[in-house]
């Protein structure tokens, strides 16, 4: 009798501090989603008319947010035991994949090009590889990367509303490079697999802008060689 | 509209064959592909490892139903029931460790769990046959770690092995040598049975104690069948102050309260009738008898 109380008060004992530990972590995710939705806010302005001017202030004014962000990762990472990454995981699985989302639109918007996953995971302080202990997961960078290709499937639909037209362009070129990476992945029939799914859409929805461009002349000319390229290449 | 869909499609072709070789997108994304599939196929392969733990500790179990207390066969039937469970540790749990080093076991743990279940079911219910006492998740811990220093150390033929079980016998008593723990502790001090898999385990052990004490009311044993189920009153009681939120625990304290419910009905019945009937109708008694399923208290 007496093993059995003692194992199963054990047992409790080990599930309450699991349970602090869970709060404490939950505090902190909540602080990062905080982050993430005032950068995702402040980003909302590519969609308005004349944002091209309001681009660079906007990115930097996020990345001061992400300077605090990086700070709640480093708790977050000290908080965390190293080898229990993904018993709780589930926390912070979805803040993560977001801001990998706006630390890439960002970049984009800057560069127009892709933000690799080493240079994402350095932003937020955190390791790439699984090993070295609190990492950025490979699944929360691909969702990432799939969440920024809806939005600029957006963006490349207001681009056009407020006059410029070679925004879409750039954005298609850009997303099916994207969209050609992730051919290559064999996804398991999990959740990314599910959101890669909706990829084909938001491909769709840009590659219509582009054409309702091309169709009335208003894609402007230096696009034309890229054209005559693919022309080219396509039997 | 025929036209406005070939025009993509055509683009994105060209697309790749533009950049099979040159753009590092393309390059960034085909590492992606060897990770993604890599950690794929490791899942796929603890699933299986899983399975066959899953498959030999039922088999397991049904064997050691075939004990009798205080025969020479008993005594066989435990003595094999041992190799077996050794057996398990030292070809499926190594082979789980293998696949795990340096890794998050956590990120792989539903692949196998209920292996560990399973095996645990086994264990404690072999521990309750030799001790007539709870496994402790310590001594689960300490067998591991034993039978692995047994591999590392030599690789005897199964004959040879016995003296070496005898030595371990009692895992309470034998504290292995600490610095081998890296051999059966997953990276960072996480054992792969997590206490949580344990606990489980030992819901599901009731059910093997139920039909367990049935025979052995079956055989006459009827001192035997009031011990077990005081025995599994008590475990019942523990499983009951743990305050847990976890859908499966409450499933299976569900499974769990029918089955103390059984062995109590069983032992009333022998206590009431067991003076004035043959052994051999009690049992069909307590065939028939239906342990009302009506309110659970948990």
């Amino acid at each position: 009798m007496e093993t059995i109380i003692k194992t199963f008060s054990n047992f409790q004992e080990s599930i309450d501090s699991e349970q602090n530990t869970k709060e404490t972590i939950k505090s902190t995710t909540k602080e990062i989603e905080e982050f993430a939705r005032k950068m995702i806010t402040v980003l909302q302005i590519i969609h308005q008319e004349g944002a091209r001017d309001e681009i660079p202030t906007t990115c930097n004014r996020c990345k001061a947010i992400l300077n605090d962000v990086k700070k709640s990762y480093a708790e977050l990472g000290q908080l965390v035991e190293s080898g229990l990454y993904y018993k709780f995981y589930d926390h912070w699985k979805l803040v993560t994949q977001k801001l990998c989302f706006v630390i890439a639109l960002i970049h984009y918007l800057e560069t127009g090009s892709l933000k690799t996953r080493a240079e994402i995971a350095s932003t937020l302080g955190l390791k790439t590889e699984e090993k070295d202990g609190f990492h950025l997961s490979i699944e929360d960078y691909l969702f990432g990367l799939l969440m920024l290709v809806s939005e600029l499937a957006r963006f490349a639909v207001n681009a056009v509303t407020n006059g410029d037209y070679t925004r879409p362009i750039q954005i298609s070129q850009f997303v099916a490079e994207i969209n050609a990476g992730f051919r290559l992945l064999s996804l398991k029939n999990d959740g990314l697999r599910k959101r890669y799914d909706a990829l084909k859409y938001d491909v769709k929805k840009i590659e219509e802008v582009v054409y309702d461009l091309s169709i009335r002349g208003l894609k402007s000319n230096e696009d034309a060689p890229i054209q005559e390229s693919a022309a080219r290449i396509v039997p | 509209m025929h036209k406005h869909r070939r025009k993509p499609s055509n683009k994105s072709d060209e697309t790749i064959s533009n950049s099979t070789c040159s753009s590092a997108v393309i390059q960034l994304f085909r590492n992606f592909a060897l990770e993604l599939e890599e950690k794929q196929d490791r899942y796929e392969r603890l699933v299986k490892i899983g399975r066959d733990i899953t498959v030999e500790s039922k088999r397991l179990i049904f064997f050691l139903h075939s004990h009798r207390r205080g025969t020479e066969d008993g005594e066989n039937v435990l003595r094999e029931g041992k190799t077996r469970l050794i057996n398990i540790v030292k070809f499926q749990f190594s082979k789980i460790l293998k696949e795990l080093e340096d890794r998050d076991i956590h990120q792989y743990l539903r692949a196998f769990s209920f292996g560990v279940q399973e095996f645990i079911e086994a264990f404690s219910f072999y521990h309750f046959l030799v001790t007539e006492t709870l496994l402790t998740f310590e001594e689960v811990k300490d067998f591991l770690e034993c039978n692995s220093q047994i591999q590392t150390q030599t690789n005897v033929p199964s004959d040879g092995d016995s003296k070496d079980f005898d030595k371990i016998e009692p895992p309470l008593s034998s504290s292995p040598p600490k610095t081998l723990n890296t051999n059966w502790i997953v990276p960072h001090n996480h054992c792969i049975i997590t206490m949580l898999d344990y606990v489980l385990g030992l819901n599901d052990l009731t059910g093997e104690l139920m039909r367990y004490s049935i025979n052995q009311v079956a055989n006459g044993e009827i001192p035997a069948a009031f011990d077990i189920c005081r025995f599994m009153t008590n475990l019942y009681s523990g499983m009951l102050s743990v305050s847990l939120n976890s859908r499966e625990y409450s499933r299976k304290m569900f499974t769990v309260i029918q089955s103390v419910k059984k062995v109590e009905m069983a032992c009333y019945t022998v206590r009431v009738r067991g003076s004035e009937m043959p052994k051999k109708l009690i049992f069909s008694v307590l065939e028939d008898e239906n342990v009302c399923e009506d309110d659970t208290h948990f």
